[in-house]
């Protein structure tokens, strides 16, 4: 019984310690990849992972974090539309970009 | 009342800008027609300059390649720094710098200027398309960004010359004068940052803040590199030490730079953008690039351009073509009065008038395809037919972008190679230069059309729409790029190992291309292949009349046609004036057969000849014969003068061209020698076809491909592999050819 107890007791500390983190996880959205957007889905660009130079180079041209795309072709190689101006842009494996859609 | 020292040097302004602002057209209307294209010294960048005066002021202008950032990350964009610093391969610094941005697009156009004002130099913002932004509803205040900045910033509508006088005051007022605030977009962190390299920094460096703020953000080296002897080991070893310690902070040096200036784009848009109404839902570009980026409609639009773009090449260029072609006779028969005949009349027309003929006669077809490229390009489509066949390309290697210079090799492979310096990827670039010479150039038509018109029957299929001669000419085409594709993917694979890289590229609004930028383009790029081609073309064609013109045989020409000659014109001396036209033209046309057939031993005996004769072994298998072969030798320098090198061994005087209907005559007539079998047959013509579409017959693309790539080694696997690939395919052809007829 008393062992029972502990497992129990143990269940419960495991489910307070989940329950929060769930609870977390439902306000802010989990990032999925740009690649798996939708045409015509906006989204917000939460990261850019991959080599310096590629992700220097989309960020110049106002790729970066904290702005808002939307995917006007999408695939491999696809079409956003940033602020002004719209992109032309083949994501290889190597190159993630996270986004949140809105 | 001129006290201005005339004798003193211009005013160097530096123009610069994004890509798709429309600085070209505004550096076209400030500069006019006093323009020049150069290349700078030791380096492949175009340096393409111009002059304006203003009132007392000379002023001399640099159109600097269109660029997202003054991080260099090609060897073109350091080139682009070097010259705002003022270093080699520029004399000096430019006094000016003229920055042209989008009104429609002005958040990210600034991103530019903000690192152009961490030169602290005199500058001038012109802010062009100030119409586009007005129809999307943005206002913007002139007057607050120039007090943002501290630089003159002017409204322009480059394309309409709307607001030149005032851009043309503020240059004039702006020269002496650094900006008057200092610009800092910057975090207390980075300026932090910046301070402590500044003090590592040598203290006879001009630009410190510019120059470590550069070597702070630099992703990729160069800039590094560049400065390292000039500023000291001390100072690149900082620099580590400084991206070490940003980067632990959780901030990565490759966003650090965009992320601080656009930041302070941001936090000041308000103060001189207002949006007067909501932006358009739905603008004239969504509309078109739903049709045009459409995976179905947008291919199938992009497959029906690429027709409709080679079919007007052939169908426009012809009338201007054979205009050169009679002025060529013309300066034929000019000479023939004057200079007697012998080596001297010969080299004049057979060497002269003809070599620079035959580079001549391709100009109408290639002003035309530089004029259709330019339009495309300039409204804006070719950037959707890149991006629809990317997903293509890319399996090779490739991407969008080299659909630019690809499509510029089949008018010459030479400003297609110049074109690839836009490619980014090294790897992409090496592949592009190699198949770009695959590209059927426009000096592979003319071996096409004389071939076809004598050998492949007139059929039509389709109630005439489609025919079989057309369908050849197709497949000429086609076997260059279907053997391009081979290559691409075989380099891919071998010497050119590419993983799939990125591929980033704008697509600028649609617009109505500006004339005079398609002028510009056109004149530069048929100037570029006369004086660049022109030149060693000329040369050539000199150099394969000398080795068919000597040595001369003289009093060894076979006895019984020189009595035949000498009794024919005899002949015609003879002939009173009431003779019968017909009688005479007879006459003359056995002369002239005659006289074609002493050119003929003449030539046998003759340098190429001999060497013809030499490998005729080796083109037998081709079905060629060795006067074909002398042809295929001639051509190595440069191909398009196969057709008057044919007109020559096949014994007409080299005045021929393909539209004769004699050389053509001649060619179907023509038999091996001291047999009745004839020598041409379709399976001969196509094999000698596929030889010329395959074949790196162009020494001016070899040279231009050792230029760009600073290397024999290219040039030389260039060579040896299209001349082996195309020996291979015309033996295939010729061997599956013959057995079916």
């Amino acid at each position: 019984m008393l062992q029972l107890a502990a497992f129990s007791q143990e269940l419960d500390s495991q489910a307070n310690f989940k329950t929060p983190l769930r609870e977390d996880m439902q306000f802010a959205p989990t990032p999925v990849p740009l690649r798996t957007l939708r045409c015509g889905q906006r989204a917000s660009v939460v990261s850019l992972n991959g080599s310096a130079h590629e992700v220097a180079r989309l960020s110049e041209m106002g790729l970066r974090r904290g702005v808002e795309v939307t995917v006007l072709r999408n695939g491999i190689t696809c079409i956003l539309q940033l602020e002004g101006h719209r992109l032309c842009i083949r994501l290889p494996k190597e190159l993630i970009i996270l986004v949140i859609p809105v | 009342m001129s006290h201005a020292n005339s004798d003193s040097k211009d005013i160097l302004v530096a123009v610069l800008g994004n890509p798709n602002t429309g600085k070209s057209t505004l550096f076209n209307v400030l500069t006019g027609i006093r323009q020049q294209t150069g290349n700078y010294p030791g380096v492949t960048v175009e340096n393409h300059t111009g002059r304006l005066q203003i009132g007392d002021a000379a002023f001399e202008l640099v159109d600097l390649p269109g660029t997202y950032s003054l991080a260099p990350r090609s060897p073109d964009e350091v080139v682009t720094v070097n010259v705002l610093l003022g270093k080699p391969p520029a004399d000096k610094a430019p006094d000016l710098i003229l920055c042209v941005v989008d009104a429609s697009n002005l958040q990210r156009n600034l991103f530019l200027v903000s690192q152009v004002l961490d030169l602290h130099r005199p500058t001038v913002i012109a802010v062009n398309m100030l119409d586009v932004a007005r129809r999307n509803g943005i206002r913007i205040e002139l007057d607050q960004l120039s007090k943002l900045l501290g630089v003159p910033v002017v409204g322009v509508q480059a394309n309409k010359r709307i607001g030149l006088a005032e851009l043309k005051s503020a240059m004039v007022g702006a020269v002496h004068h650094a900006p008057t605030v200092i610009h800092d977009p910057f975090t207390n962190e980075l300026n932090e940052r910046i301070k402590r390299l500044q003090a590592v920094c040598p203290d006879d460096c001009q630009l410190k803040r510019f120059a470590v703020t550069r070597m702070l953000f630099d992703t990729d080296g160069f800039m590094t590199t560049q400065l390292k002897t000039e500023l000291g080991a001390e100072l690149a070893a900082s620099v580590r030490v400084e991206q070490a310690a940003l980067e632990s902070t959780g901030e990565t040096v490759a966003e650090s730079e965009s992320h601080a200036r656009y930041n302070w784009i941001k936090q000041h848009l308000n103060s001189f953008i207002t949006q007067t109404r909501p932006p358009r839902l739905s603008t004239i570009t969504d509309r078109l690039d739903h049709w045009l980026t459409h995976p179905v409609w947008g291919l199938l639009t992009a497959a029906v351009v690429l027709v409709a773009l080679f079919q007007l090449v052939f169908w426009a260029a012809e009338p201007a073509s054979l205009l050169i072609d009679n002025f060529n006779a013309a300066m034929s028969s000019v000479v023939d009065s004057v200079v007697p005949k012998g080596a001297l009349n010969s080299l004049l027309t057979d060497g002269l008038i003809n070599g620079v003929g035959s580079v001549l006669v391709f100009l109408p077809q290639i002003l035309l395809l530089f004029f259709i490229l330019a339009v495309l390009e300039d409204t804006g489509y070719l950037a959707r037919a890149a991006f629809l066949l990317d997903k293509y390309l890319s399996r090779l290697g490739l991407s969008g972008i080299t659909l630019f210079p690809l499509l510029s090799s089949f008018a010459c492979a030479i400003p297609g190679i110049m074109a690839t310096r836009v490619i980014k990827n090294q790897q992409e670039r090496m592949i592009t230069i190699m198949i770009a010479p695959l590209m059927s150039c426009s000096a592979r038509l003319p071996i096409y059309v004389l071939l076809i018109a004598a050998f492949v029957p007139n059929q039509k299929f389709l109630g005439g729409i489609v025919g079989l001669r057309g369908l050849t000419m197709l497949a000429m085409y086609l076997i260059g790029i279907v053997v391009a594709i081979g290559m691409a993917w075989l380099l891919k694979k071998t010497l050119l190992k590419t993983g799939v890289s990125s591929f980033v590229m704008e697509l600028p609004s649609y617009k109505v291309p500006s004339l005079r930028n398609i002028g510009q383009r056109m004149f530069d790029g048929g100037w570029a292949f006369v004086r660049d081609a022109g030149t060693l073309i000329v040369a050539m064609t000199i150099l394969v009349w000398a080795a068919g013109y000597f040595p001369r045989v003289g009093k060894n020409l076979p006895a019984q046609l020189v009595a035949e000659q000498q009794s024919l014109e005899q002949k015609i001396e003879n002939l009173d004036a009431n003779t019968d036209d017909n009688q005479r033209a007879s006459l003359n046309e056995q002369l002239a057969s005659v006289a074609g057939k002493l050119d003929g031993y003449q030539l046998r005996q003759s340098y190429l000849g001999r060497a013809g004769r030499l490998i005729e072994p080796i083109v037998k298998p081709l079905g060629w014969d060795w006067r074909i072969g002398s042809a295929a030798i001639a051509s190595f320098p440069a191909r398009e003068v196969v057709v008057s090198t044919m007109g020559v061994i096949f014994g007409l005087g080299a005045d021929t061209d393909e539209q004769s209907q004699t050389l053509r005559e001649a060619l179907q007539t023509t038999t091996w020698e001291g047999s009745e079998r004839k020598l041409f047959t379709l399976p001969v013509a196509l094999s000698l076809m596929v030889f010329f579409a395959l074949c790196a017959q162009c020494v001016s693309t070899l040279a231009v491909i050792r230029r760009e790539t600073n290397s024999w080694w290219w040039p030389t696997f260039t060579f040896v592999y299209m001349t082996v690939l195309a020996y291979v395919a015309a033996l295939i052809t010729f061997q599956v050819f013959s057995l079916f007829s």
